[in-house]
């Protein structure tokens, strides 16, 4: 009885059975039901999906209606060529709109933004193509406002305009990130209110941006925030419980080098930071925090008196880190190296430190401080360096002969190490390892 | 009566289906084999799998097929579950990794079909709903349209081409940027 009925039940929900003809001649993308062909095409690139209209009469409108279709524009496509698809695509969802802007097609970008926000858009990215566009910067379509479904949200080189009336927010953002963006002058406080209109934001990602009115940044569900800021002193951080991974690069501070532990103590909670020590003198004397979640740490710096003592400094307050990757960016030959290094070493410093990486700066390697961790580092199970000493460096002998901390500890040279970044591309590789997991 | 949404979850992942194909061949496979399809699922939560599912719309050819993909992720969903509480280590990462990259070229490897069997598999994959086999069929097609000409994409789909000389040149002025 009971298979009579399942029989029943899955000839019900069956698609209808593709018309028998000769395999040969079918036009099987044709034969497909037309939710997966929708589904097939919605998958291409802008470009494909256009040039689909020169297939045949049956073809020739097929793309317009789609579902869903990303407008991601390849550099260089004119920006004729999306206003005309803006104008004849009239499906409802758009999974990504991308454009790179240069002088030329930036007065388009506020009719575009108007007939976005009709659809579902649901990602935006307007950025510069190729050099840094001449001042004063475009200032952006407020019809921004009214993409309310938007998950991701980059914008560089504009002038952010006034909210509209009514502006509540982008109550689904997730992703913000801007470049090179000022706001208005009656805006200051616009950042501000742009991070706690957003309650779901998980990135946020700020490179010169102009906070003039020390906006306090605090949202609830951030888990990785990158600052790139000439200015240290501007930022303010109030609770982001969240947080696990912050990249800060600010490349010179300002007057104030003493108070670089509080700088740092904002972000006492993540679990990965990535930092680029400014350039001139930092003091940081006794760390009044501790990084206590702290897993991995990515240090771009120089090998000075000053940085290094800031780099001890680090590693004494993260007692759990396990994962150290450092990249040289410059060193001063002290022939007081190995003394000096080791009295920074203090008891209980890299208890559970397992990973090592050292990209070294025009060959040079900071030999003593490797010494140091393989002959400190009781759990250290990998050294990896990017170059291979050269013979003549006489630590060399002394780094491969020094009594190793911890007995399964390998050294690897010549390794491919990569770079400590902290521009977009980073985010975006981060971005994509999360969609696929 | 044995159903999945009872209890055990041990004696539900060993519980064996009967699958039957258009032309009456029987697949039997472990229930987290088969459950990898929704419409499956239902079914044995409806208590409606006893003496067989019949999948008039599947041939054995094809069934056999997904059933191999189904066997390979269903492995690795259970893998990831049980590895998912030993959180964090480097070395758990890494095998972690190795586990998505063979994964990844088990389904490379899967893809191999001529372009007949290819929409067999989707229309199989929809009908059974399979989100990850239909996703993987599915981006495959899209894949091979990709920078491909008018010309060879009427080539390889069987597209006849109606349009007149003069509307495809239209066409193709129109939208000449997406030929560049």
């Amino acid at each position: 009885m009971r298979s009579i009925q399942s029989i029943a039940a899955v000839q019900a929900v069956m698609e209808p059975s593709p018309p028998a003809v000769a395999a040969e001649a079918a036009d099987l993308l044709s034969s497909l039901p037309g939710h997966l062909l929708d589904g097939i095409l919605g998958r291409l690139d802008i470009r494909d999906a256009v040039r689909t209209s020169a297939l045949s009469r049956a073809w020739r409108h097929r793309w317009e209606s789609l579902p869903e279709l990303a407008l991601s524009f390849p550099d260089g496509t004119p920006p004729a060529a999306v206003d005309r698809v803006l104008l004849r695509y009239t499906g409802p969802g758009v999974p990504r709109f991308s454009f790179a802007v240069d002088p030329a097609s930036a007065s388009h970008v506020g009719h575009w933004l108007v007939a976005l926000s009709r659809r579902r858009v649901e990602s935006i990215s307007i950025y510069k193509r190729r050099e840094r566009p001449p001042r004063p910067w475009p200032t952006l379509h407020s019809y921004i406002f009214s993409c309310v479904h938007l998950v991701s949200l980059n914008l560089e080189f504009f002038i952010i305009p006034s909210f509209p009336v009514g502006f509540a927010g982008f109550p689904v953002l997730e992703e913000l990130y801007l470049g090179n963006v000022e706001f208005t002058y009656n805006g200051e406080r616009q950042l501000q209110d742009i991070i706690r209109g957003s309650p779901l934001l998980r990135v946020l990602y700020l490179a010169d941006v102009d906070n003039p009115a020390y906006c306090v940044i605090e949202a609830p569900n951030l888990h990785s925030l990158t600052l790139i800021s000439d200015y240290d002193e501007e930022w303010r951080f109030g609770e982001l419980p969240c947080l696990q991974h912050a990249s800060i690069f600010v490349p010179e501070l300002e007057d104030h080098g003493n108070d670089f532990g509080k700088f740092l103590a904002r972000f006492a909670q993540v679990q990965k930071l990535a930092f680029h020590s400014p350039a001139n003198e930092v003091k940081i004397g006794t760390t009044p925090f501790t990084f206590y979640n702290l897993k991995s740490l990515e240090l771009s710096t120089h090998f000075f008196d000053m940085h290094i003592l800031l780099m001890f400094s680090l590693l004494r307050s993260s007692p759990n880190l396990e994962k150290l990757k450092i990249e040289v960016r410059d060193w001063e030959v002290e022939d007081t190296e190995w003394e000096f290094l080791s009295a920074q070493w203090t008891d209980g410093m890299c208890a559970n430190l397992q990973v090592v990486q050292i990209i070294s700066c025009e060959q040079w390697l900071p030999i003593y401080f490797m010494k140091l961790i393989l002959s400190k580092a009781s759990c250290l199970r990998m050294l990896s360096v990017d170059e291979c000493p050269t013979s003549e460096d006489d630590p060399l002998n002394e780094l491969l002969i020094c009594k190793k901390a911890s007995p399964q500890a390998q050294i690897l040279f010549e390794v491919q190490l990569e770079e400590i970044r902290f521009d977009r591309m980073k985010m975006k590789c981060a971005d994509s390892s999360k969609k696929r997991a | 009566m044995a159903s999945a949404g009872s209890g055990d979850e041990k004696a539900a992942a060993a519980a064996m289906i009967t699958l039957i194909s258009s032309d009456n061949e029987k697949f039997e496979v472990t229930e987290a084999t088969a459950t990898l399809s929704q419409t499956i699922r239902h079914m044995i939560e409806d208590g409606c799998t006893d003496g067989g599912v019949p999948l008039p719309n599947v041939t054995s050819k094809i069934l056999a097929r997904v059933i191999e993909y189904c066997k390979k992720h269903a492995t690795a969903a259970a893998g990831e579950e049980g590895s998912s509480s030993s959180f964090s280590d480097a070395a758990f990462l890494e095998v972690d990794r190795a586990f998505l990259e063979e994964l990844e070229e088990f389904d490379d490897a899967f893809l191999e079909v001529d372009r007949a069997t290819l929409f067999d598999l989707i229309l199989a994959a929809n009908y059974l709903d399979i989100k990850g086999l239909l996703n993987l069929t599915c981006q495959k097609v899209a894949d091979s349209v990709k920078g491909k000409t008018p010309e060879q994409i009427r080539e390889m789909y069987n597209i006849v081409n109606d349009l007149t000389p003069e509307e495809e040149a239209e066409i193709r002025r129109e939208t000449q940027w997406a030929f560049e």
